[in-house]
């Protein structure tokens, strides 16, 4: 069987149904897609539209290092793409499918790979609205620029 | 020795760098490359307190050493909103 894992930090939109196609097989019986899309608000305020920025290959790695531990924990088959660059509100900016012999699994396995990518994958998000701009540090706003602004 | 640091997110927007060459004694920690780079770059005097140290692409300690040649970055909070780890 082919490698049932497919990892990638891209730089163009993303669509899940090649994802789909890579996680189908003809032992899995259920495959979960996750979308994380850019939402219109967060904090109080009207988001505009979202810059990504990555350690990239160490993002690449810790992908993979999650997609690995997936795999050995529910035999699944997993592909996680996350998009760098500017996004608009309602555009997906990761995606997460996973394929398991049953929906349980399935289901299991694609929470853990997206909650765990988003304690551990070296990407932040710039959230820019009309006036304001920050990069979203965990619970935190961080400033963007050298002057704290 | 020499060791290079990667910079991205808010580390390199406050900086305006994608990476920086530094020059550490023999024995430095990543503690040590961290404050080599702040002397570099004050303006990223957050980093100790905020960030987590990697080295050569996985999480790391503070007290690890650092070798010729590493590739070692200090890594703030994902976006995803997780709470803050023990840094130390």
């Amino acid at each position: 069987m082919s490698s049932p894992i497919l990892v990638q930090v891209i730089d163009t939109p993303l669509d899940p149904a090649p994802l789909v196609r890579f996680a189908e097989a003809p032992e899995m019986g259920a495959v979960v897609t996750f979308s994380g899309n850019v939402r219109n608000h967060n904090r109080g305020r009207q988001v505009e539209y979202l810059e990504y920025d990555a350690y990239r290959p160490m993002a690449e790695r810790q992908l993979h290092a999650i997609a690995e531990e997936a795999v050995e924990r529910w035999n699944c088959r997993i592909a996680i793409q996350h998009r760098l660059g500017r996004l608009e509100v309602g555009e997906p900016s990761v995606l997460v499918v996973a394929a398991c012999a049953h929906r349980g699994d399935a289901f299991e396995a694609c929470r853990f790979a997206i909650d765990t990518l988003k304690e551990r994958v070296p990407i932040w998000k710039r959230e820019v609205w009309e006036g304001g701009e920050v990069w979203i540090e965990g619970e935190r706003d961080a400033p963007v620029s050298a002057d704290g602004s | 020795m020499h060791v290079r640091v990667e910079l991205f997110g808010r580390t390199s927007s406050q900086t305006g760098e994608r990476s920086v060459d530094l020059e550490v004694a023999p024995g430095a920690t990543l503690r040590d490359v961290a404050k080599a780079l702040v002397l570099r770059h004050p303006v990223l005097d957050w980093i100790l307190a905020v960030c987590r140290p990697a080295r050569n692409l996985e999480y790391a300690r503070w007290s690890d050493l650092a070798a010729e040649g590493d590739e070692i970055s200090f890594i703030p909070p994902v976006s995803g909103g997780c709470p803050l780890e023990e840094v130390g």
